[in-house]
């Protein structure tokens, strides 16, 4: 019934990303590593949406300190099965 | 470490229990309960009801070690599965906690915190104002549940109306009362259709109920009240207001409602001028309520109170659904 995707953890090293529907694109990020990290986080998630093609969006990502790797791993898998869920 | 979903009542009574060393009560409206063992011993546990958490504690031996991130992963993707919007109460000291889970806080007082996660009050409500193309000039507002709508809740509706140039009516949007919200919603729409000055919204998840209020942080009844009272009032004032540049609130009466006395008397402490507060309208000398005309509807039935509600009302309730509820309502008494 719930049209939102929730992957990942909230544990050390890892981040939670969750999806859904929204009217507008609204990207909402927190990082434990804030200072340095924000805004590589920022053109990470906004370069992979772009290329996911999707607009109308809610996208949280809650993160505790991941690598790269694994920011894009949870954020691929996420719109994944948010793709999945909305087109049957 | 062992990860469970709490099912059987021995589990439950454990973690009862174990939440009774912290001072808290493990409530009755829980639905979902997950708990963390060491080799069989409980060490963190957290519930919720519906979207809604609740009964978050861990045992001091095991803090500041990710246990609990564990934890609130494992409950946030399990309440997602079914909800799209989550909220907890929490005290003040415990906000950080919450903070670093990627909740937001909606509002605080000096016992509570009230925090959401995958939602943004401030977003939510400009974008329901701005879909609505409502604009900036000031406004008088009704918030009401209309479970269902009465005569009374027009002729405070009608009386707010006319002392503004434009009044919001909130519904509340909360799907807990007998009337499903979309019903209440649509009668409302349809008794106020004929006013060009009435705008009719959803309070959308944030103005709550008593029902939903966690009980647990508090020792009596009355503290609870007002606390309850006193997040929903700050809620409205600090968000709803300044949003939709709302000047005042009129509401009814409250002679008999303990709850709702208690609720009048704090948005009057809060609101002070911009606070209304309204005769209620009386039929045989007793004031309309909404549970006044759902008790007569299950003793004797829709013809006894006609007088008490408006067209659009009495046409749902005469309805396949309506009579449903009907049905629903007199099944309710028997069963307690």
């Amino acid at each position: 019934m719930a049209d939102i995707i929730t992957v990942g953890t909230l544990e050390s090293s890892d981040c939670m990303v969750s999806l859904k529907p929204s009217k507008t694109l609204e990207i909402k990020i927190d990082t434990i590593v804030h200072e340095a990290f924000y805004h590589h986080i920022k053109t990470v998630v906004e370069k992979i949406l772009n290329e996911a093609e999707l607009k109308n969006i809610h996208l949280s990502l809650t993160d505790k300190g991941a690598l790269d790797y694994t920011i894009k791993a949870r954020l691929k898998t996420a719109i994944e099965r948010f793709k999945e869920a909305n087109n049957g | 470490m062992e990860f469970k979903e709490v099912v059987i009542k021995e589990e439950r009574q454990a973690v009862a229990s174990f939440l009774k060393t912290f001072n808290l009560t493990l409530e009755k409206d829980v639905d979902t309960t997950l708990a963390l063992y060491d080799e069989n011993t409980l060490i963190a546990t957290a519930s919720a009801s519906e979207n809604i958490i609740k009964c978050v504690a861990i045992h001091p031996d095991y803090q500041h070690q990710n246990h609990l991130n564990f934890l609130m992963s494992k409950l946030i993707k399990k309440l997602t599965e079914n909800h799209r919007h989550l909220f907890v109460y929490t005290m003040p000291e415990h906000v950080e906690i919450f903070k670093s889970l990627g909740f937001k806080e909606i509002v605080q007082t000096m016992n509570l915190s009230f925090m959401e996660l995958f939602g943004d009050i401030t977003a939510t409500l400009k974008a329901l104002r701005d879909n609505q193309n409502i604009d900036k000039a000031a406004k008088a507002s009704v918030v009401i549940n209309a479970n269902p709508l009465t005569n009374g809740h027009l002729h405070l509706i009608k009386t707010a109306a006319q002392s503004s140039k434009h009044l919001i009516v909130f519904v509340v949007s909360e799907d807990r009362s007998f009337f499903p919200f979309e019903d209440r919603f649509k009668i409302i729409k349809t008794a106020l259709k004929e006013y060009d000055n009435i705008t009719v919204l959803p309070t959308m998840d944030y103005l709550v109920s008593y029902a939903t209020f966690p009980k647990y942080f508090m020792k009596n009844e009355q503290t609870i009240k007002e606390e309850h009272a006193l997040i929903d009032v700050l809620t409205f004032k600090q968000h709803y207001m300044k949003i939709f540049n709302i000047s005042a609130r009129f509401v009814g009466e409250e002679p008999y409602s303990p709850v709702t006395d208690t609720y009048n008397q704090t948005m009057k402490h809060y609101l002070g001028d911009g606070l209304q507060i309204i005769k209620r309208k009386t039929i045989d000398e007793e004031p309309i309520s909404a549970s006044t005309v759902r008790s007569l509807l299950k003793k004797n039935g829709l013809e006894s109170i006609k007088r008490y509600v408006p067209k659009s009302t009495y046409d749902y309730l005469t309805s396949d659904k309506g009579q449903a509820i009907i049905k629903e309502l007199k099944n309710y008494d028997r069963r307690h």
